[in-house]
């Protein structure tokens, strides 16, 4: 059974590094684990998405929930062109420092 | 995190019920039985929809937005509208549609402006947004379609 995209949660609950296709199956597996490390990180969360190939609301729902439990916004590393879009079309990129990705040339 | 309330008020409508243009063919078709099944779904849209010439003009097919509204209303089938799913890519050579068809013609697609992520009704919302238009039709064989188009 193929996995095509996970996270792992690093630095005490407070750094989130996804990686692959970031969709409802990916947010099946993580989502309880996260809302868990949400809840217990006292620090700011830092989510990388800079190994990130695609996400949809599936993907978004797990940002959300950093971006619910914390204080202040949490911060989106290596953020492409396409996440941009999926943030603005959600109407949901004022939630969020974001921090763009590098161009790829 | 005050913030977080301008995203979670909830006015829901209805989305147009329409069968989509009938000028286009499918053109591909991928069965989808659970959510492991989407990566397979959108590298397979990715490689069809490279073919649709017209990509480089002003009013090509933005591939990227075809394959997460794909995802979104596949992830919507699957969760409410019994398996298998099937997913559909139609075209006319410039413009395209993606069609997903579900089992439960009697559960109409619910439009939720201002959900939370991954709340019911957002994703549609989503590709409302991405795409050029949506609708939905009952086959009248126990099938529901919801549609959406680029152009």
């Amino acid at each position: 059974m193929g996995q095509h995209g996970d996270v792992r949660v690093e630095d005490e609950d407070s750094l989130w590094v996804m990686a692959g296709e970031i969709d409802a199956a990916v947010q099946a597996r993580y989502e309880e684990l996260l809302v868990d490390a949400a809840a217990r990180a006292d620090r700011r969360l830092v989510i990388d998405l800079s190994a990130v190939t695609f996400m949809d609301s599936g993907g978004l729902r797990l940002l959300y929930h950093a971006a619910e439990q914390s204080s202040e916004p949490p911060l989106l590393r290596g953020v492409t062109d396409r996440i941009v879009d999926l943030l603005e079309l959600s109407g949901v990129a004022g939630l969020f420092a974001i921090d763009l990705a590098e161009p790829a040339t | 995190m005050t913030d977080a309330s301008d995203v979670t008020d909830s006015s829901t409508m209805t989305l147009m019920e329409a069968a989509p243009p009938t000028t286009m063919a499918e053109v591909h078709s991928w069965t989808l039985g659970s959510v492991d099944d989407l990566t397979q779904m959108r590298n397979g849209l990715e490689t069809w929809l490279a073919r649709v010439p017209d990509e480089d003009a002003e009013h090509g097919v933005d591939a990227h937005r075809v394959v997460l509204v794909a995802s979104e209303l596949a992830t919507n089938a699957l969760r409410h509208g019994s398996p298998p799913v099937r997913v559909r890519l139609l075209s006319d050579g410039r413009a395209a549609t993606v069609d997903v068809v579900d089992h439960r013609p009697e559960t109409p697609p619910v439009l939720a402006a201002g959900r939370r992520p991954g709340a019911g009704g957002f994703g549609l919302q989503l590709a409302r947004r991405a795409a050029r238009d949506i609708g939905w039709f009952r086959a009248g064989n126990g099938e529901k379609h919801v549609w959406a188009r680029f152009a």
